[in-house]
């Protein structure tokens, strides 16, 4: 690749970069309460919602990942994640409008009002797992993709884009959060959009890319097992399912319908977008020389590099890693350097906008679950921003750290993703379609099983049957569920089983 | 398999989804200019 060329794609990331701390310091000027910082002043229209939750969405696996999984294995990995959206569109239709009526400020609030004290913990618990993982992994993902694409060695790259999220996150908070997400997203849309047509009229339609592909690769199962097919889709439905940071994209927007309009729009915009977009970017990648000569190299690098410092590394491992090369290699070929560039800037912003997004969920948790409910409960405004910022910088650079010392167990960090759902999915859906006060026990029993039960599946026994922890987990769950109800009393006893959530909290803020 | 003319037609779906939710947040930007 000639020097000019990696010059307009280094300049591109600096010039988006720039564009994402003016962003910062001129969301800081707005942010005048807690409420602003944490819930952006809950004033967002539902276009916007629409926006922020696709970015939040739209993180590295979901771009660069699926691309590559579709060059790879055909355009069922693209279908799988069709179980994402759907997710989206669930949420935005039955959950949203109920969380934004509700005024809630985190996920715990809303288990609490329905189950007690000891599920908001659980809950609570819960998100800090889930958020403190997925930070570290996407802080890792804005290292080793950088490195992979342009080159940057993965301790500066993590350094400089750690720097700028952290910046802009703990300035801003989520209204910061918001205006990167819809810039992020526009990047995106306009970027594959074009890139999808101009390769598809290249191509000379569907036909001829069908032709040119591998046999199988329009196969709606691809090469993959029923049982992994339905696995993986379970994955991608309740992996993500009521997860803080789109819980947070509920409670910001204006009032009920603009939360409605903005998540189930954004499910639904997705699954007419993505995956028939990441088809055509897959499958060109797949027919292009050019890009499997790219991955072929990289792959045969990185197996001399392990071989090199004696690390375990299997062909098909080696493969999986270097086709993140697919995307980037093939704007690079395809494209005129400057668009390359938009695009690179993209995918790093993709993996950046889902780091942002986990840092400010976070930072909210421990102001209102932790700092507020059991640090200073009569706590004023300005503290509770104080400590939401303070929040922001300090798990930001936590979560870097966490990159930085163990980006070889990026694996171990995206079990988290398998850790969410058997825990928290039926609380939620127990909460909104199935609830009464009597059930408050077998839900906090299954909360615990779930999880057990998905640790038990993906570490001891090593996910067997190609069943994944999520699936596993999710389904114990609901059979503790069940029994529960068999075998427990009516009216829950104790103060820790009790629902409502503190009204008189409320009313001191 | 999925027949080539459906990927066809979802692939125009997609493209046309997408410029009209740049248009809505474009229009929307203006909106909130012209409030300030």
């Amino acid at each position: 690749m000639e020097s000019g060329d990696r010059m307009i794609e280094y300049t591109m990331l600096a010039a988006y970069l720039a564009v994402l701390l003016w962003i910062g310091v001129r969301s800081a000027r707005r942010v005048r309460s807690s409420d602003d910082y944490t819930l952006a002043g809950r004033d967002v229209p539902w276009i916007v919602v629409l926006a922020t939750t696709a970015a939040t969405m739209l993180g590295g696996g979901a771009s660069v990942g699926m691309v590559s999984e579709v060059g790879r294995i055909g355009i069922a990995a693209a279908f799988v994640t069709c179980g994402w959206h759907l997710q989206l569109i669930f949420t935005g239709m039955f959950v949203a409008p109920k969380l934004r009526g509700l005024n809630l400020i985190t996920v715990g609030d809303y288990i609490h009002d329905k189950f007690g004290p000891l599920a908001r913990e659980l809950a609570v618990v819960n998100s800090v797992v889930f958020l403190v993982g997925a930070l570290a992994a996407q802080m890792a993902a804005i290292g080793t993709m950088t490195n992979t694409i342009l080159g940057v060695p993965y301790s500066t790259a993590l350094f400089i884009g750690a720097a700028v999220t952290i910046f802009y996150s703990t300035i801003g908070g989520i209204r910061a959060v918001v205006s990167t997400d819809m810039l992020q997203f526009v990047i995106l849309i306009v970027g594959f959009g074009i890139a999808s047509a101009l390769l598809m009229s290249q191509q000379g339609g569907f036909a001829t890319m069908e032709a040119a592909a591998n046999e199988g690769q329009f196969h709606l199962t691809g090469h993959l097992t029923t049982l992994q097919l339905v696995s993986l889709f379970v994955a991608f439905l309740l992996g993500e399912a009521f997860v803080p940071p789109y819980v947070v994209r509920c409670l910001i927007a204006k009032d009920q319908h603009h939360a409605k309009r903005g998540v189930t729009g954004a499910g639904l915009f997705l699954l007419l977008f993505l995956p028939i977009v990441t088809m055509v970017l897959g499958t060109t990648a797949q027919i292009n020389p050019e890009v499997q000569t790219a991955i072929e190299n990289e792959k045969q690098a990185l197996l001399a590099s392990a071989a090199e410092d004696n690390l375990p590394l299997t062909e098909a491992d080696a493969l999986k890693q270097a086709s993140q090369v697919t995307f980037p290699t093939l704007v690079r070929v395809t494209f005129h350097p400057f668009f390359a560039g938009i695009m690179i800037a993209a995918i790093i912003a993709a993996v950046m906008s889902s780091a942002d997004s986990c840092l400010s969920s976070l930072a909210t948790v421990v102001m209102e679950d932790i700092f507020r409910r059991h640090v200073k409960p009569e706590a004023t405004d300005r503290q509770l921003l104080q400590v939401a910022q303070a929040s922001t910088l300090i798990l930001g650079v936590a979560g870097a750290v966490c990159a930085w010392f163990f980006s070889n167990v990026a694996e171990i960090l995206l079990f988290v993703y398998d850790f969410w759902a058997p825990t928290m999915v039926l609380p939620f859906m127990v909460a909104l379609f199935w609830y009464r006060e009597s059930r408050v026990y077998a839900v906090v029993a299954s909360m615990f099983t779930g999880a057990t039960a998905a640790v038990i599946w993906r570490f001891i026994l090593g996910s067997p049957m190609d069943i994944g922890p999520a699936l596993f987990g999710f389904s114990v769950a609901l059979v503790t569920f069940f029994v529960g109800l068999l075998h427990t009393p009516g009216k829950p006893h104790g103060q820790l089983f009790r629902p409502g959530y503190n009204k008189s909290d409320e009313e001191t803020r | 398999m999925i027949p080539v003319w459906l990927l066809t037609i979802l692939h125009y779906v997609s493209l046309i989804t997408g410029a009209c939710i740049l248009v809505l947040l474009a229009w929307q930007s203006l909106k909130s200019l012209q409030e300030k």
